[in-house]
């Protein structure tokens, strides 16, 4: 591919159209982890409850041949595992950080061995017929969520008990509300949102579920958070900025200006590094939830 | 003599309540009586009882024995949720807001109907808000987040989270220890207000003055025990001090054995700020919505000298630029870029320049802190009561031996020194937090005059502090004076700076307007220039 071809409008809007698809799985996970980590609990669990999704989308996809019944039962399955993660987290009061690295391993390797009862395979999913795929309504779907959480979390009530959550729990629970139920709550928001990310990669950007599909994209989402500053819409910005990033990369793939070719690698890490340079405060400062973590 | 005043209808009544810490008891068989529509004062020394005892009351505690009774029925008050539904509210002593919240949104958290998928911020609730604000003359900047705000005005903003409520008994954990004097004065007459309106106030605080003035019964602890209630007017502040202590206390003034020498020990000049640095940890009192913009145009200037073996008292309603004076005191380099460098400033400690220098240095240059904010700034609560012994003195080589800290040295020294200072409990190893707040700001002040400091800045040094407390950390200071260390005072309690100072400077607006030496000293006046009546 020659240099000049980046400048034809046909490429850039195919460009950005891919950039908005490869988004989509990032803002429904960094939405999720901002739900989570707003009420005080820090989210490590994302890339756990992004695989459940995914297989759970694929799988159920398949045995009802609806993309429609996948996407639902991602959000119940990513829901039922994020309740399992408040059981320890909220009731036992485990380390969080230790309880989502458990999460995820544990996900990765639950997920082959169902599969080898369903499709006698530790692998793929069967793969879905096109006309079954989804084609807009993810993207819809993630934009919907945003805003949605945004209206909740600072113009509604119950918004609020999350934001008091996981700034200083004492004084939502002066004010008569249960701390643990709003976050209760928030988790199994957070796991349902998760996977509908989850399932968006194997039903809308793919066609099957394929091992360890989500490629670190729960981490990526967290990256967003923390560049988002902990809001919903400059968390979405964060993800479109990743989503950019991302095509970027797959289009750059071979590409060569002058005698050099640029490492893909190169570009796979400008999220990573960008969240560090962001960390540094390098870009105002990033400020977390006070309560974030602690118990 | 006591508990014989039962013929008012009881409201509360607690019956042989006990609380055990670890093998303390915080209570032990405490049983008083609380009538309806009266305002009922708790006394005591710091660590008596008397916040554990309301917190059991309001279900942030559970007793381990012993019944509550609410118009004569019995109720088990699990969880503040419970003590809601009896109509119970609460002040608490460290304040229940959230710091990255504006000062509506958190008082907006609190709602008698609380529906979860209702608007937060309705106009309608606003206007109450504001209304029930107007009514007890609160100016609060509402859109102003809580960290950016002075302690003072949180308080007011905790106290009108629960007025807004319409709760029948309201407890006040020791509401005016943040309040300047004539706030106080306009807090006890709503409290007073409450009471016509037919309200149940339980009032804990250290000022005997504020329950003679307006507490009808008063009920004294004394070491987890509770020793009677009595009709208020039956008892004198000294009698009431006496009960308490144990002792007899004394009340009168300061006696002067020894007057400042000439030498200036240190001195400001021309410090002229421009703009603060903090501007949000220190906005003033003043401030409300209209005026917000009024704050930042405040410039500041410090000029005066303060000599060996003087307590200066600076006085002046929070917010006016104390907080900027402390912190450029401590930490001059940071307010570099805002300090006017044409005037020639001059900021001169034992005949150094420590215009440039670091905040260790200064630390190092025996400049003793009693910080207001104890919890945040003199302390690190989660660590033990002896490691917070060294703190801000850890590189001192006295601590050490071969290079390491001598655990085993700061340990019997700690415990040495809180026992002259009469820390209760007697055990230094508890983390900094579970000691009382009295309790706790003595094992600062007893660290900070372990190393004979010659400079001591002492910003309300006895804010929400007992009466025993008091006396002994007014002796320390006054020791260290006649040892010729130089005291900057910085309090709100005129009180507390006519019975020591040698002189008074009053602070507005960043500025000094008045100065008073000890023959002239006129509460009256004084509050005037606090406030601008008189310029």
């Amino acid at each position: 591919m020659e240099a000049t071809d980046f400048f034809s409008i046909s490429f850039i809007l195919s460009f950005l159209i891919s950039s908005l698809r490869v988004s989509v799985p990032l803002i429904f996970a960094s939405q999720a982890g901002l739900l989570s980590e707003r009420s005080g609990i820090v989210q490590i669990g994302l890339e756990g409850f992004m695989l459940i999704g995914a297989f759970s989308a694929a799988s159920f996809a398949h045995y009802y041949q609806s993309s429609y019944v996948g996407f639902g039962m991602a959000f119940l399955m990513g829901s039922f595992f994020s309740f399992l993660f408040s059981l320890f987290v909220i009731k036992f009061k485990a380390d969080q950080i230790v309880i989502g690295t458990a999460f995820n391993l544990l996900i990765a390797g639950l997920i082959p061995f169902i599969s080898k009862f369903l499709f006698n395979s530790t692998g793929s999913t069967p793969s879905l017929p096109i006309e079954i795929r989804l084609s807009v309504i993810p993207i819809l779907l993630a934009f919907l969520a945003v805003i949605l959480i945004h209206l909740w979390l600072y113009h509604f009530r119950s918004g609020y008990w999350v934001q008091f959550a996981g700034e200083h729990p004492e004084t939502l629970l002066s004010a008569g509300v249960s701390v643990d139920k709003v976050r209760y709550i928030c988790l199994a928001l957070c796991g349902g949102v998760a996977a509908l990310g989850g399932a968006s990669l194997s039903l809308f950007l793919s066609s099957n579920y394929s091992p360890l599909m989500t490629g670190g994209r729960g981490f990526i989402a967290l990256s967003a958070v923390i560049l988002g500053k902990w809001k919903p819409i400059p968390t979405l910005l964060a993800c479109l900025l990743f989503g950019i990033l991302d095509a970027l990369q797959i289009r750059l793939q071979g590409v060569i200006i002058g005698d050099f070719k640029i490492p893909v690698q190169w570009i796979q890490i400008l999220p990573y590094l960008l969240t560090i340079i962001i960390l540094a405060g390098l870009f105002g400062k990033s400020k977390a939830p006070a309560f974030l973590g602690k118990k | 003599m006591a508990s014989s005043f039962v013929q008012k209808k009881p409201l509360i009544e607690l019956k042989q309540v006990s609380k055990k810490f670890g093998t303390r008891w915080a209570n032990e068989e405490v049983s008083f009586v609380v009538n309806k529509g009266q305002i009922h004062g708790l006394i005591g020394e710091n660590g008596a009882g008397k916040s554990t005892i309301m917190k059991i009351l309001f279900g942030l505690y559970q007793a381990d024995q012993g019944d509550i009774f609410i118009n004569s029925a019995k109720v088990n008050i699990r969880s503040p949720l419970d003590a809601f539904k009896h109509k119970i509210g609460m002040v608490h002593q460290h304040f229940m807001l959230s710091p990255a919240h504006t000062a509506l949104e958190n008082i907006l958290l609190i709602q008698d109907h609380q529906r979860p998928f209702e608007i937060y911020s309705q106009a309608t609730k606003i206007e109450k808000i504001k209304a029930k604000a107007k009514e007890f003359n609160f100016e609060i900047p509402w859109n102003k987040k809580v960290s950016e705000l002075p302690v003072g005005i949180q308080q007011r903003i905790e106290i009108l989270k629960l007025l807004n409520l319409e709760h029948e008994i309201l407890i006040f954990d020791e509401p005016t220890a943040v309040l300047t004097p004539l706030e106080i004065e306009e807090f006890l007459n709503q409290l007073q207000q409450l009471k016509q309106k037919g309200k149940t106030i339980i009032l804990i605080t250290h000022k005997l003055k504020e329950v003679k003035k307006v507490c009808d019964l008063v009920t004294v602890f004394k070491k987890g025990r509770c020793l009677g209630t009595f009709p208020t007017e039956s008892l004198s502040e000294a009698q009431m001090a006496e009960l308490m202590v144990g002792r007899h206390v004394a009340f009168q003034k300061r006696n002067f054995r020894k007057f400042p020498s000439a030498n200036i020990l240190l001195r400001l000049k021309n410090i002229l700020l421009k703009k603060n640095p903090t501007s949000g940890s220190s906005s003033n009192a003043f401030t409300n919505e209209g005026k917000t913009e009024k704050e930042n145009k405040f410039h500041f200037n410090f000029n005066f000298d303060l000599l060996q073996g003087e307590i200066l008292g600076i006085a002046g309603i929070e917010g006016n630029g104390q907080n900027e004076l402390i912190d450029f005191l401590l930490n001059p380099t940071k307010y570099k870029r805002y300090l006017d460098s044409s005037q020639a400033p001059e900021y001169q400690l034992t005949g150094d320049s420590f215009l440039t220098k670091s905040s260790q240095k200064i630390r190092e240059k025996a400049l003793a802190i009693f910080p207001e904010d104890r919890l945040h700034l003199g302390s690190i609560p989660s660590m033990r009561a002896f490691e917070n012994f060294i703190l801000g003195y850890q590189r001192k080589r006295s601590w050490q031996q071969g290079g390491l800290l001598s655990w085993k040295k700061i340990k019997e020294i700690s415990q040495e020194r809180f026992n002259t200072f009469q820390v209760e409990p007697k055990i230094n190893n508890l983390s900094f937090n579970s000691y009382s707040g009295g309790n706790q700001q003595k094992m600062v002040v007893a660290r900070e005059l372990f190393h004979s400091p010659d400079f001591i800045l002492a910003a309300h040094p006895t804010r929400g502090v007992d009466i025993g407390a008091i006396e002994l950390i007014h002796e320390q200071l006054i020791q260290a004076q006649e040892r010729g260390a130089g005291i900057l005072l910085i309090s709100s309690e005129l009180d507390e700076l006519t019975k020591l100072s040698d002189r008074i400077l009053v602070i507005r607006e960043g500025k000094f307007v008045k100065s008073f030496i000890r023959s002239e000293f006129d509460e009256c006046e004084i509050g005037e220039y606090m406030l601008g009546t008189k310029e």
